[in-house]
C-alpha cells in the first residue's frame, strides 16, 4: 500500500536537524499499524513522510489508494472561515456533495450551530469533534489519525466509533496517540519507527512496552543524547 | 384445604427441609445444619442487596440461643459455612462472590459488636445495626466499579479480536441514539454514492485548485471587511497621490495620456503586484496547515492566493473605470484585451516572484521582511510613476532594465489611443517572465521537502 524507495531524508525539529531515513527501502502492507518510536516528536514527522503529505529529501514515497490527511491534526481549524466553509473545501477537494456532507457533519457533532461561526472561536472539544467528523466523509483506503481518537462518555464519541468501525474494515490505519489502549482497540500491529528504520512488528502488547507512548523523563533524555552531539541536556 | 391438611404440608416442608440439610451438612446439629441450609439459600442469590443477609443472620440468631460469645459463634460459623456452599453451587461470578462476603463478614462484625455493647440485646425485627449504610455502602461501590472495569476489559478484548480478525467491533449505542446512527449511515452511503457517481470528471490538482480557491476568498473576506475594501481604498490613496504630484507641476497630460487615468492605471496595476508578491510569500512559506491536505502543495496555494488577488483586482478596475469613466475623471480603454491581456502577465510576474521569494522565506524565515523593501525600490523604477520616454535617452536605462517598466508601458500603450511605447519590449518582458517562473518553480521544488504541514 505505501512504499518507500531509496528515503533519505531530514527535518529540523526544535531547532535541531533530526535525520529521520538514509537510503530506507520499505514496504507497508494493508493493516492496522500503530505508529511507535522512542522520541515521540519523531511520529509526527514520520507520518508526513509516509503519508505523502511532505517529500523526502531524496527518494520516493508511492502509495497506493487514498490516503486521509492525519485526522486529528487541529492546527488547520484554526482558521477564520466558518465550519460550513470548512465542509465545502472537504467535499470540494474529494468530490463529495456539499449538501449530504454539511447535513452529516452537522447531524454528528454536538453543536451543529457553531457551524456557522468561525473556527478559531470554536471550544477545543468541539473542533476535535469537528476534525474527526470530517474524517468520516471521504471514504479511504489509508487512514492516517495523528491525535488521541475521542474516547469520553458521549452521544458523539459512540456514533463516531460506530460509524469509524464501518469505514475501517478492510483499510489500512497508521494511528499515532498517546493512549496506549486506544493503539490496542484500534491497531492489529506496531510500525516502529527507531534509528532511520521502519519496522512492522506483530507483538504489540510488547511494542507497546518497549516504545511507551509517553517515556519516561530518563528514556528522553538518553534518546535524544544519543541522537545529537551537543544540546543533549535540552530537556534538563 | 383443612386445618389438618396445612399442618401437615408443613410438617412435610420442614422434613424435607432437614432432610436437604443433614444432606448438605451432616456433621453439625439439626438446627445448626438447618441455619447453614437457609444461609445457602441467600448465598446463592443473585440479589446484590444486602437487606436479605441481614434479615437472615437475624432470624438464625433470633432462633439459636444468643447469650454467650460461643452461643452466638457457633450460629455465624454455620451461617459463613452454608453461604460459602450456596456462593459455590450458584457458581457466582468472582467479583460478585467477593462482595457477598464482604456482605456477611460486615454484618455479623456490627452485630456481634452491638450484641457485646448492648446488654440483652434482642435483634428486633425492625433491628439495624449501628454504622450498617456506612459499611456496605463501599462495598456495593467498590464492586460496581470492579464490574464495570471487568465489563470494559471483557469489550476491550472482544475489540482486540475484531481487530485482528479486522471485522467490524459493534460498538453499543442506547436505545436513543440508534435512530440517529441509522440516519448517518443513510447520508454516509450517499456521500459515497454521490462520490462515485462525479469521480473521474476532474483532474485531483484541478479539483484542488477548484476546492481552493473559494476557500482562500472566504479566508480574505473573514480576515476583515476592512481587507476587501483596501485593495480599493489602496490604489485610490496611490493614484491620488500620483495626480497631486502632476498636477502640482501644472501637467495635465503625459504623452498623450490624461494624467488621472494615467495615474490609475500605474498605481492599480502596482498595488495589484505588490499585494500578489506578498500574499502569495505568505501562502508559499507560512500557510503551512493546508499541507496537511495532500492534494496542496506550497506552490498551489501561492498560485491560489495570487489568483485570488487577480481577480480581486479585476473587478477594483471595472469598479475605478466605471465609477470614474462616469464621474468625468477617467477615459475608457482603447483595446480591452489589450489591457486585459497585460494586466494578467504583470499578475503572472508577481505571482512568479511571490513564490520565488516564498521559496526563500521557507530556507531563511527573515527573508520575507525584506520583500517590502524590494518591492518599494521595484516600484520607483517599474514605469508606475513615469514612462520612460519621459525621461531623456541616456537616463532611460534606469527604468528600462526592469521588465515591469516594459509591462507598464505596453499596458498604457493598450489602453490610451494617442501613446504608443517606443521603448517597451515584449520579448523582453516574456523572457524575463519565462526565467522568473521556471527560477519560481524549481525554487519552489528545491525546498518542497522542508515545509513541514502545520
Amino acid at each position: 500500500m505505501i512504499d518507500l524507495f531509496s528515503v533519505s531524508d531530514a527535518c529540523e525539529l526544535y531547532g535541531q536537524d533530526v535525520v529521520l531515513f538514509e537510503k530506507l527501502d520499505f514496504h507497508l502492507p494493508a493493516g492496522r499499524y500503530a505508529l511507535l518510536s522512542h522520541v515521540p516528536e519523531h511520529r509526527r514527522l514520520v507520518m508526513d513522510v509516509i503519508g505523502g503529505l511532505r517529500p523526502p529529501r531524496k527518494g520516493s514515497v508511492e502509495i497506493s489508494g487514498t490516503i486521509s490527511w492525519p485526522i486529528g491534526r487541529n492546527a488547520m481549524l484554526r482558521s477564520k472561515t466558518s465550519g460550513i466553509h470548512f465542509i465545502n473545501l472537504i467535499a470540494d477537494l474529494y468530490g463529495l456533495d456539499r449538501d449530504w456532507s454539511g447535513e452529516f457533519v452537522s447531524s454528528l457533532i454536538s453543536r451543529p450551530d457553531y457551524l456557522s461561526r468561525p473556527l478559531f472561536s470554536w471550544p477545543p472539544y468541539l473542533r476535535q469533534d469537528f476534525s474527526f467528523a470530517l474524517g468520516l466523509l471521504p471514504e479511504f483506503d489509508i487512514y492516517l489519525i495523528d491525535s488521541m481518537m475521542p474516547s469520553e462518555d458521549s452521544r458523539f464519541t459512540r456514533l463516531w466509533q460506530a460509524l469509524f468501525e464501518q469505514r475501517l474494515v478492510g483499510k489500512t490505519l497508521i494511528f499515532s496517540s498517546y493512549r496506549p489502549k486506544q493503539l490496542l482497540d484500534y491497531c492489529a500491529k506496531a510500525l516502529v519507527f527507531e534509528a532511520g528504520r521502519l519496522e512492522i512488528v506483530s507483538d504489540l502488547e510488547d511494542c507497546l512496552e518497549r516504545f511507551p507512548v509517553r517515556p519516561a523523563r530518563e528514556a528522553m533524555v538518553d534518546s535524544v543524547n544519543g541522537g545529537a552531539d551537543e544540546g543533549g541536556d535540552f530537556f534538563l | 384445604m383443612s386445618k389438618t391438611d396445612d399442618r401437615i404440608a408443613a410438617w412435610r416442608a420442614r422434613r424435607e427441609q432437614q432432610q436437604a440439610a443433614l444432606a448438605a451438612h451432616g456433621d453439625l446439629p439439626i438446627q445448626l445444619a438447618l441455619i447453614a441450609s437457609r444461609a445457602e439459600t441467600v448465598g446463592r442469590s443473585e440479589d446484590e442487596a444486602s437487606d436479605p443477609v441481614l434479615a437472615m443472620v437475624l432470624e438464625c440468631v433470633r432462633a439459636e440461643p444468643h447469650e454467650t460469645v460461643g452461643e452466638r459463634r457457633r450460629v455465624y460459623d454455620a451461617i459463613a459455612r452454608g453461604f460459602e456452599r450456596g456462593i459455590e453451587t450458584g457458581n457466582l461470578q468472582s467479583d460478585y462472590a467477593e462482595l457477598r462476603r464482604r456482605q456477611l463478614r460486615t454484618i455479623i462484625r456490627l452485630i456481634e459488636a452491638d450484641a457485646r455493647s448492648v446488654e440483652n440485646a434482642d435483634f428486633r425485627v425492625d433491628y439495624r445495626p449501628t454504622g450498617l449504610n456506612e459499611a456496605l455502602d463501599p462495598l456495593i461501590g467498590g464492586y460496581r466499579r470492579r464490574r464495570k472495569r471487568s465489563e470494559e476489559e471483557e469489550s476491550r478484548q472482544a475489540r482486540r479480536r475484531a481487530v485482528l480478525a479486522d471485522e467490524v467491533y459493534t460498538i453499543a449505542v442506547p436505545e436513543e441514539e440508534e435512530g440517529d446512527l441509522v440516519y448517518l449511515r443513510d447520508l454516509l452511503a450517499r456521500v459515497d454514492a454521490r462520490r462515485s457517481a462525479g469521480a473521474g470528471r476532474m483532474s485531483s490538482h484541478l479539483r484542488a485548485f477548484w476546492a481552493l480557491l473559494p476557500y482562500q476568498f472566504l479566508l480574505l473576506k473573514s480576515e476583515s471587511r476592512v481587507a476587501l475594501a483596501w485593495t480599493l481604498i489602496g490604489p485610490a490613496v496611490l493614484m491620488g497621490l500620483l495626480m497631486s504630484a502632476y498636477f502640482l507641476a501644472g501637467i495635465h497630460t503625459i504623452l498623450n495620456m490624461d494624467v488621472p487615468t494615467f495615474a490609475m492605471l500605474g498605481s492599480t496595476s502596482w498595488f495589484m503586484l505588490r499585494q500578489i508578491i506578498f500574499r502569495s510569500t505568505a501562502a508559499v512559506h507560512a500557510l503551512r496547515t493546508l499541507l496537511n491536505l495532500r492534494a496542496f502543495s506550497p506552490a498551489i496555494l501561492g498560485l491560489g492566493q495570487g489568483l485570488i488577488y487577480m481577480c480581486s483586482y479585476t473587478a477594483v478596475y471595472i469598479a475605478l473605470i466605471g465609477g470614474g469613466y462616469l464621474a468625468g475623471l477617467f477615459t475608457l480603454p482603447a483595446s480591452v484585451p489589450g489591457v486585459a491581456f497585460w494586466l494578467a502577465c504583470i499578475g503572472l510576474m508577481a505571482l512568479a516572484i511571490g513564490i520565488l521569494f516564498g521559496s526563500i522565506a521557507v530556507i531563511w524565515p527573515y527573508f520575507s521582511r525584506f520583500a517590502p523593501v524590494i518591492e518599494r525600490a521595484l516600484q520607483m523604477v517599474s514605469g508606475v510613476i513615469l514612462v520612460s520616454e519621459q525621461l531623456p535617452v541616456q537616463y532611460r536605462w534606469v527604468v528600462l532594465w526592469s521588465p515591469l517598466s516594459h509591462a507598464e508601458q505596453l499596458l498604457r500603450s493598450a489602453y490610451f489611443e494617442g501613446y504608443k511605447s517606443e521603448d517597451a519590449d515584449p520579448h523582453y518582458f516574456f523572457v524575463w517572465l519565462g526565467v522568473l517562473t521556471v527560477v519560481a518553480f524549481v525554487s519552489q521544488r528545491l525546498v518542497r521537502s522542508r515545509s513541514v504541514p502545520g
